[in-house]
């Protein structure tokens, strides 16, 4: 058998085997085999496009969330240090108004104490000039007139206002 | 390889140099196709011989080996459809990739997505079809059917017929012939362009054929002439070179029964999609 002489017998099974082989495995192999392939690589493109849904989806809601936590710590923030002014302000309101109050008291001790000093000292004024004048009037009843007398009550209620002024 | 062979036993057929008493490696008798197979130390097996409509249908070397490929073909990718469930082992997976190569790499790459999936079957089963046979021929006893003009001449027939049929199939028979004579060319060119077109149509094929048959033939030949330096030259320093060398190129033909099986494919594929979209 020489190498380039093609042999007819050989030309026919090759012809008859490739023939089978194609039709057989076109059949039963190659197609289910593709079809087969085909939907698993759908299935995990779809399982991927799921995944990254998910995930953008994941993404989103953390976002959010975080957004959220955000949102009411600076609310919780803000009501706090809202409380802690409303505190202050009500604080020296408070202390404000007492020292006020406290003040007012005082003025007002302050003034009916002045008052009722100078009632006591007209009192006694009045009461010291009265006395001046019964003893007076007691030692020098007759040689002095009453112009007399009135004269030296009045020299000494002033003596006794100076002394006691 | 398959043994050495006893060139005096070939001698008369063969009338070569080594045929006088001495042991020798015959590289034609080892590539050429046989009714026997040499199966030493087993045995030598005689296979019958058909005749069938006047025409020898003998069973020979290269139909057993090329037999053996359709075979494991078949024990593959049969199985291998009926496999449910998404999660692939084993043999499976190694075979799965080549297919999805095969698919994507070689049809979709050329002749695109949607109109390559009919031609997935065809030359899926060219691709593997080939694959085995090289590889079977790199197998202790192997024989390469590949390496015989008779099975790649049928091979590349078979690629021409897909070739001619995708182009009749896309552009329709009268606009497909008519591609034989490009339009803008004057009518006067016709005898000379239609040959030129008709033997570029032919060419493609042939050129399939021996190609493959070339470098399937090519590595067995460098391989044996190796060795058979061993048996030239009479020594057994040379031994150690030579079985390296050979060595080498056998590894070197593993890569090329790959390569060859991708380039057979590819073409049909290439020249497929050339069709379909004549110029």
């Amino acid at each position: 058998m020489d190498l380039l002489q093609p042999e007819p017998g050989l030309i026919f099974w090759t012809a008859v085997t490739f023939a089978l082989v194609l039709g057989i495995l076109w059949k039963f192999a190659w197609n289910p085999i593709l079809g087969a392939l085909e939907a698993r690589e759908e299935a995990i493109r779809k399982t991927i496009d799921d995944a990254e849904r998910l995930q953008s989806e994941a993404k989103t809601l953390l976002e959010q969330h975080e957004a959220k936590l955000a949102e009411a710590r600076a609310e919780g923030n803000r009501i706090l240090d809202e409380a802690r002014q409303a505190g202050d302000r009500l604080k020296t309101d408070v202390m404000d108004n007492a020292r006020v109050e406290a003040e007012q008291v005082m003025a007002r001790a302050h003034r009916q104490l002045e008052l009722e000093t100078d009632q006591a000292l007209e009192t006694i004024r009045n009461e010291a000039a009265t006395l001046a004048v019964k003893a007076a009037e007691k030692v020098i009843q007759r040689s002095l007139t009453d112009d007399d007398h009135r004269r030296f009550a009045e020299q000494a209620v002033a003596e006794i206002a100076r002394r006691g002024g | 390889m398959t043994a050495f062979t006893t060139a005096i036993q070939h001698g008369a057929e063969h009338a070569d140099e080594a045929a006088h008493g001495e042991q020798g490696v015959d590289v034609v008798h080892h590539l050429a196709d046989s009714h026997v197979l040499e199966l030493e130390p087993i045995g030598t097996f005689h296979l019958p011989q058909w005749e069938l409509f006047g025409l020898d249908v003998s069973i020979t070397k290269y139909t057993v080996y090329m037999w053996l490929a359709a075979a494991l073909m078949l024990l593959i990718f049969l199985p291998m459809a009926r496999r449910r469930g998404s999660v692939h082992t084993g043999v499976y997976n190694l075979f799965e990739a080549l297919f999805v190569y095969v698919r994507d790499e070689i049809v979709y790459a050329n002749i695109g997505r949607e109109d390559g999936r009919p031609y997935v079957p065809f030359i899926a089963t060219l691709f593997f079809f080939i694959l085995f046979m090289n590889l079977l021929g790199l197998v202790p006893f192997g024989a390469t059917a590949t390496g015989n003009l008779a099975v790649t001449g049928v091979l590349a027939l078979f690629s021409f017929g897909a070739i001619q049929a995708s182009g009749i199939a896309a552009n329709g028979p009268v606009k497909y012939a008519r591609s034989l004579m490009p339009e803008g060319i004057p009518l006067v060119l016709a005898p000379v362009m239609i040959p030129i077109e008709l033997i570029g149509h032919i060419a493609k094929p042939f050129a399939l054929m021996v190609r493959l048959f070339a470098n399937m033939t090519a590595g067995h030949v460098v391989i044996l002439s190796l060795l058979g330096l061993i048996f030239i030259i009479h020594s057994y320093l040379v031994a150690p070179i030579a079985v390296a060398f050979s060595i080498f190129i056998y590894l070197l033909e593993i890569l090329i029964a790959f390569i060859q099986a991708y380039i057979f494919a590819t073409l049909t594929a290439v020249f497929i999609q050339l069709t379909r979209h004549p110029h």
